[in-house]
């Protein structure tokens, strides 16, 4: 025979009945809270989405009705290209077509063609914004001060602020797309994401690019979210640093799995001293020679040949303790227009494909 | 660091990893995925091509050693386009290293990278002759190589209006531009690609009838696409060559692969088709690489045909095609059938309902099914040739992924 709770047990469990009831109807509200939310994702309800998506801009007013894409429709837009933003951490957009108010209407059915078209991808994080405003900026757009980061031309703006990267696109000369873009900018409620970007990189020479890979760096399946810069060095040298942020111990755990990657695929590596610093070399036929160090929270990396006279450069970053600068800070650091002569020279160990000043495959 | 030390630090590393892995279970499919290589090419249709019965999908190429990586395990065709991000760049930096630029075949797309001005990167009617010239030398200059072995005229069937496509498909411009091309020596084939979701076996069918093309890409797997083999023959019988793409029926981007066993089932059964020289797969990571090789040369098996039937048991009759939009038209209250039943999907069988409510959410109200709750007709019924259930699923998908208190 099967023996009875104690009256008190079973007292007990009625009266946790409602506050087991409570807390479920607590949590409903809080997933009803976090869906209206919405963090990443834009609805045309969405406060957010109305606020970024004016009905009017200084001298501009909107044709139709705002045009809302998400990560299954984004291809609808932007064609292959799309499969690239969603790698890179999209999450919606937003397309809004303006025309000046000053402009003539159309003839009489007569389909009205914008004078400006903003589009307002919303990338999840600033980070992710950032990464896909490398990708995307550069050539022979020059760096602006709109937003937090941005590359502009006569016809066409790019900017990130926060987590909305915006690219406007103007169809007429003399449109002020500056002051577009700042007015849009202003638009962005400042809140909790806006941490500003890490950018602290060494001083290694003349700027080429700086993007974000959000996964897979270089193929390799456990290093995700690294910033990456190539610099050209002297004599048309280019070398590439690239830097991953995280706790200590995650840290010490993509660089155990670097080093048993590289004994699976039978890639050598070996310590290699800098100064005080101790260096990892790896001899890739793949990448090439590299060097990577691991210190107070960062993992960095070097692709290709550093000339000596940067040595010293590389050493003083890798030896400081200050990881990370503003990524504001970064752009009026004005990191596109430096300059430096080097000499070139052969490192500690070479190879005699070094020697000869091919690379190593 | 002497030479005794970096070996006795090297050893005790190796020692350190062996320990490690002797104590790790590791299935079959890991001991013949790791380093797996090509080991089987195959000719495409009349060209001089023999290309890697894997080939490498690089619209997700994150890095020249990729390229270089894949070559050394045997893939000989990289499949790129202008509007694939950086893709073009590395793969002009992995030439340059690798230096034999004859032996790896390049197919690139008739596009621009992604514009400002039209917000579109594949060129379309009127773009002119001088336009798809301007597309290749681009992507030649990009890639640092003076030929293209294919260039495609790319995602034909993306707009639902037959006879636009087809104009695209046969553009005089894009014929004259491809006939110049290739006696200037920088394209040696002209191929058309195409996923759908509209007429994508016709219009196939209309390229190989032509005798423009020497080459084709349609979506291929053995899910969907049923009219797709009478296209393979029809090329093979004219000498046009066949590559294959969308090989998993999106089993991927559903999340559902990565075991191995999946993969090389659905490569297999679209290369059991004579008429398939290769199939194109994004390749992202080293772990692709060695997922996905260790397919190339494997028969098709009875085994391989019980892994897909469980697939299609599973999913078969519930699992709504990507691309294939059979649906679509039938509601005339323009419910977005295809896109809600995906979202099922997601919700059901992957357990990301916060995603699958999101995107629901994101859909416009007209294109939701809340009306399906209350619709008498269910005109969507029977539209679906794979015989899923269109208005029993719509509904509840419209009561799962809808929030209310």
């Amino acid at each position: 025979m099967r023996a009875e709770a104690p009256v008190s047990v079973r007292v007990g469990l009625i009266f946790l009945l409602p506050i087991i009831g409570l807390a479920i109807y607590l949590d409903g509200l809080r997933q009803e809270s976090e869906r209206l939310r919405l963090p990443v994702e834009m609805r045309r309800s969405d406060p957010i989405s109305q606020t970024l998506t004016p009905s009017k801009i200084p001298r501009f007013s909107r044709l139709g009705k705002v045009r809302y894409y998400s990560t299954d429709t984004l291809y609808e837009y932007i064609n292959g290209h799309a499969e690239h933003y969603i790698s890179a951490g999209f999450k919606a957009l937003a397309v809004s077509e303006y025309r000046i108010e000053s402009n003539a209407n159309g003839a009489d059915g007569e389909v009205e063609q914008p004078d400006l078209v903003v589009d307002l991808f919303d990338m999840g994080k600033p980070l992710h914004a950032f990464g896909i405003l490398m990708d995307e900026g550069g050539g022979s757009l020059k760096a602006v001060d709109v937003g937090d980061m941005g590359f502009g031309g006569e016809r066409n703006l790019a900017f990130f602020q926060s987590r909305f990267f915006f690219k406007v696109t103007g169809f007429r000369d003399n449109l002020d797309l500056i002051s577009i873009g700042e007015f849009l900018a202003d638009l962005v409620p400042k809140g909790s994401d806006d941490k500003e970007i890490s950018l602290r990189f060494p001083d290694l020479g003349v700027v080429q690019s700086t993007k974000y890979i959000k996964e897979d760096f270089h193929g390799i399946d456990f290093m995700d979210s690294v910033l990456e810069r190539s610099y050209h060095v002297a004599d048309g040298g280019v070398v590439t640093a690239f830097i991953m942020l995280s706790s200590d111990q995650e840290i010490a755990r993509v660089v155990e799995s670097l080093r048993a990657f590289h004994d699976a695929e039978q890639i050598s590596y070996g310590e290699r001293r800098l100064g005080s610093l101790g260096l990892t070399r790896v001899d890739d036929p793949f990448e090439g020679v590299w060097h990577y160090h691991h210190a107070q929270g960062r993992l960095f990396g070097l692709f290709g040949v550093l000339p000596e006279a940067l040595i010293p450069k590389l050493q003083q970053f890798l030896s400081s303790s200050d990881v990370a600068v503003s990524s504001s800070q970064q752009a009026n650091n004005g990191t596109h227009e430096q300059d430096e002569n080097n000499n070139p020279i052969q490192p500690e160990e070479t190879s005699p494909q070094e020697e000869n000043g091919s690379q190593p495959y | 660091m002497k030479r005794r030390e970096f070996l006795k630090s090297t050893a005790m590393v190796t020692a350190a990893t062996a320990a490690t892995t002797a104590t790790t279970m590791v299935s079959p499919v890991e001991a013949a995925t790791h380093r797996a290589k090509v080991r089987s090419y195959n000719r495409l249709g009349s060209t001089d091509i023999k290309m890697s019965d894997i080939s490498y999908g690089a619209g997700r190429l994150p890095s020249a050693s990729m390229v270089l990586r894949a070559i050394q395990r045997g893939i000989n065709y990289f499949d790129t386009a202008p509007d694939y991000g950086p893709s073009e760049d590395h793969i002009g930096e992995a030439l340059k290293r690798h230096g034999q630029r004859d032996k790896i075949v390049i197919a690139s797309k008739y596009c621009h990278p992604i514009s400002y001005q039209s917000g579109k990167s594949h060129l379309q009617v009127g773009s002119g002759v001088d336009e798809y010239i301007s597309a290749v030398e681009n992507s030649l200059k990009r890639m640092g190589t003076d030929y293209l072995d294919i260039v495609f005229v790319h995602a034909i069937g993306e707009k639902p209006d037959y006879e636009h496509e087809r104009d695209r498909l046969l553009d005089p411009d894009m014929l004259e531009a491809t006939e110049r091309l290739k006696e200037a020596g920088k394209i040696k084939y002209l191929a058309v690609s195409s996923h759908g979701p509209h007429n994508m076996e016709t219009l196939m069918l209309d390229a190989v009838r032509s005798g423009k093309f020497d080459v084709i890409m349609p979506a291929f797997n053995f899910m969907k696409f049923p009219r797709v083999p009478d296209v393979l023959k029809e090329a093979h019988q004219r000498g046009v060559g066949v590559v294959a793409m969308k090989t998993l029926a999106g089993a991927k981007d559903g999340g559902i692969s990565g075991e191995g066993t999946f993969e090389h089932a659905a490569f297999k059964w679209v290369l059991q088709h004579q008429e398939v020289a290769g199939l194109v797969i994004s390749i992202k990571t080293v772990r692709d690489l060695d997922l996905y090789l260790a397919a190339s040369g494997e028969r098709f098996t009875a085994s391989d045909q019980r892994v897909l039937d469980h697939y299609a048991a599973r999913f078969g009759n519930e699992y709504c095609r990507t691309g294939c939009g059979d649906c679509e038209s039938s509601c005339p209250e323009g419910v977005s059938i295809a896109s809600i039943l995906r979202y099922q999907m997601y919700f059901q069988d992957y357990g990301d309902e916060k995603h699958a409510m999101r995107s629901y959410a994101a859909l416009d109200r007209k294109g939701q099914a809340e009306v399906c709750l209350s619709c008498q007709s269910a005109v969507c019924s029977g539209s679906c040739e794979h015989g899923l259930p269109l208005a029993a699923k719509l509904q509840a998908a419209h009561r799962d992924l809808s929030f209310s208190v």
